[in-house]
């Protein structure tokens, strides 16, 4: 088949398909209240993050308020982490957004890439370690807690928080690599060429 | 302002709508609901974007950009937040093609398509809507010169991908 007989099958499935698009009234309506929506969702998403950490500090302020300096710095340990954690994701988050879809498209995927750069070594570098002083920040509330609770129900407590924390992390690293490894084969096409602005 | 974006959206969108279409059901493998799914993501940021806006292409050249660079990032998206269904919007339903032979000669051109890598999903589709190299260039930011080999190829792989569904 030659191309130009490709180019008009090509041209007459639009002309069917075409039929079906909605007007533009319609459509900018429905854009309008999908923005609204996905707006209340960043929000939401920022209200449970930072209401998680209060609820925590709370609990620690008026439930559990440690007494011995290694549980005081337990918890500094744990909050401090976790803080810097969603900040790190509101930072990551506005680095995205920040990420112009009107741009060429090298450009952008070359954008991407440096945006899944920047994720991996959240990931491989800077997740470990506040994890690390995560879990740090629990081991040094487990003296002052033991005196009220049976030490199963700690270790038992300790073992959920490793897997479950340990299994979030490899997961999302997992997703960062396919992400990496779909944008290096876009990247290919440049070859030796540099993009064009 | 806001009257002025509108009118400037409604003129881009009833000029471009049925391209973005036709674009996403090619890269989509000729799957209605996932196409359509893409159509709003992209007029969705065009809206967004109309404000920014400097001129530096054309309009077309614009909207091709948006819509490449959306396609090209669906696929990776892991998790998809489902929009409101088109269904909802069309001014008529979507109904059972009454041509099959039609609607399966359509339907094998986007599997063939769809069976291409991503990137070259865009340069055929955007070479089949009869864009010239130079602009196909100007969308992806690279030398028309890069193109041509590569097109060929694309085209040798299209035709022999037809030939065996």
């Amino acid at each position: 088949m030659e191309f130009k007989d490709l180019q008009d099958q090509w041209q007459k499935a639009r002309e069917d398909s075409s039929e079906h698009i909605p007007s533009s009234e319609m459509m900018e309506s429905h854009i309008r209240q999908n923005n609204r929506l996905q707006l209340n969702q960043h929000l939401a998403n920022g209200l449970i993050l930072g209401l998680t950490w209060i609820c925590l500090l709370l609990f620690y302020m008026l439930q559990a308020p440690l007494e011995s300096f290694l549980g005081r710095l337990g918890i500094g340990l744990l909050l401090g982490s976790l803080g810097v954690r969603i900040l790190l994701e509101i930072y990551s988050y506005r680095y995205y957004t920040r990420i112009q879809p009107t741009q060429t498209t090298l450009i952008k995927e070359s954008n991407m890439m440096d945006y899944y750069r920047f994720r991996k070594k959240l990931h491989d570098l800077w997740s470990p370690i506040i994890l690390l002083i995560y879990f740090v920040g629990i081991g040094l509330q487990v003296p002052e807690f033991s005196n009220y609770f049976p030490f199963k129900q700690i270790m038992i407590w300790l073992a959920l928080f490793l897997v479950s924390g340990s299994l979030i992390f490899l997961l999302a690293r997992r997703g960062i690599q396919k992400e990496m490894d779909a944008l290096r084969s876009l990247i290919k096409l440049t070859n030796s060429e540099e993009p064009t602005s | 302002m806001t009257k002025d974006r509108s009118t400037l959206f409604k003129t881009l969108y009833d000029s471009h709508s049925p391209m973005v279409l036709q674009m996403c059901m090619g890269y989509m493998k000729g799957n209605t609901q996932e196409a359509q799914d893409l159509v709003q993501e992209i007029f969705t940021i065009v809206w967004q974007k109309l404000d920014s806006f400097r001129g530096e292409a054309q309009y077309k050249t614009w909207l091709y950009r948006i819509t490449v660079n959306t396609c090209l990032h669906q696929l990776r998206k892991q998790k998809k937040t489902r929009m409101n269904s088109w269904d909802q919007l069309s001014k008529e339903p979507i109904s059972e093609e009454t041509d099959h032979q039609k609607e399966e000669q359509h339907q094998a051109l986007f599997r063939a398509i769809g069976e291409l890598e991503e990137v070259d999903r865009i340069l055929i589709m955007m070479s089949l809507e009869g864009e010239k190299q130079d602009v196909i260039a100007e969308v992806l930011g690279i030398k028309a010169g890069t193109l041509r080999v590569r097109m060929h190829r694309i085209k040798k792989a299209l035709s022999n991908q037809l030939k065996t569904t």
